[in-house]
């Protein structure tokens, strides 16, 4: 009966130690408890240990179930689950993004500038030259010898002192058309001789 | 790279004014001032574009004879024109009276019978008392079409 409670309070104890491990491993106990608690119940186990260390030497079976490897394979456990969680689960880094090339902008950057004021000035140039006012001295001059009182002369054959004339008389009617700039009829009769 | 727009204020239907020694009228934007050399004119504008062998064939001049000052306009065009056509190389095509701006005007057509023919339109103005004659002249086959250019020009002359 006593060996049964002792083997019971044992695992009981083991559990209790175990589960006080986890929850100060999740964050659930503070450290003062988690020591605190631990203290008890490392106490506790540690007198059931000794009964069975007495047992022992008497000659007495033990239920010779290691109370500190227990605990030392569940702090192995821990560590390696952070150690695998360190390993496997990483945050992302973030990508840095890389400036872009400096060289390669700044020529755009010119190409765009240039075709600007080459627009501008070619604009500016045009608007200037049509608001030029006309210059007809530069136009190539020209010479006008007509006019409406010419200097006539008659045309005579003198040299074979013959005369032909012939005398045709026409009548014509020119009507002119009406129109926005000049209107007016006329009616004309020619007499042409020659 | 110039990507200015330049064009010649002269093109597209535009006119020019000419405004000199008391007269003034329009004319083609694509014309230009000429020197006339008969003495009693007082302007003359051509086309540059008809000149040939130097000399432009599409002109138009304004005279004002001095001797026709207070005279009466009828008298001196039938003086003008009496022996005018009589072996001087000229031939009359038309005559008439024609009305210009409102105001009564005289006009006569004639060709000349050189080897280029030219054809001549001669308009007689009585401006203040002063007789202007405005001579449109043209190649023989170019002068119906320069007429909506001398109508511009006969339309538009003012005696300031």
């Amino acid at each position: 009966m006593e060996r049964i409670n002792i083997v019971s309070d044992k695992d009981r104890l083991l559990k209790s130690l175990k589960k006080l491990e986890t929850q100060f491993t999740e964050g659930k106990v503070s450290k003062r408890q988690y020591s605190r608690e631990k203290r008890v119940l490392e106490d506790k186990l540690s007198t059931i240990l000794a009964a069975d260390r007495i047992k022992k030497l008497q000659g007495k079976p033990v239920d010779d179930t290691p109370l500190e490897s227990e605990i030392q394979k569940e702090k192995e456990d821990t560590v390696e689950k952070e150690e695998l969680i360190k390993k496997y689960v990483t945050t992302p880094k973030a990508v840095p993004v890389e400036p872009k090339s400096s060289g390669m902008s700044k020529g755009k950057v010119a190409l765009i500038v240039f075709l600007l004021a080459a627009f501008f000035v070619g604009t500016g140039y045009g608007v200037y030259v049509m608001s030029m006012p006309s210059n007809n001295s530069s136009s190539v001059a020209m010479t006008v010898n007509d006019s409406a009182f010419p200097v006539i002369n008659n045309t005579t054959n003198t040299t074979t002192n013959k005369t032909i004339t012939t005398n045709k008389t026409k009548t014509t009617s020119t009507t002119k058309k009406n129109s926005s700039t000049t209107s007016g009829t006329s009616t004309k009769t020619t007499n042409s001789t020659g | 790279m110039i990507s200015g727009c330049v064009t010649d204020n002269k093109k597209n239907n535009e006119t020019q004014t000419y405004s000199q020694n008391n007269v003034s009228f329009n004319y083609p934007g694509e014309w230009a001032n000429a020197t006339p050399t008969a003495p009693n004119a007082i302007a003359a504008v051509a086309d540059p574009n008809s000149v040939q062998s130097g000399i432009p064939s599409t002109v138009v001049i304004i005279q004002k004879p001095n001797a026709t000052a207070g005279s009466n306009i009828s008298a001196v065009y039938a003086l003008n024109y009496a022996t005018f056509f009589n072996n001087t190389g000229y031939q009359q095509v038309s005559e008439g009276n024609i009305t210009v701006n409102g105001n009564d005007a005289l006009e006569n057509i004639y060709k000349s019978n050189s080897t280029n023919p030219k054809q001549y339109r001669a308009v007689w103005l009585n401006e203040n008392g002063t007789i202007y004659v405005i001579l449109c002249i043209a190649n023989e086959n170019d002068f119906k079409n320069e007429q909506d250019n001398f109508n511009l020009i006969i339309n538009s002359f003012k005696v300031h």
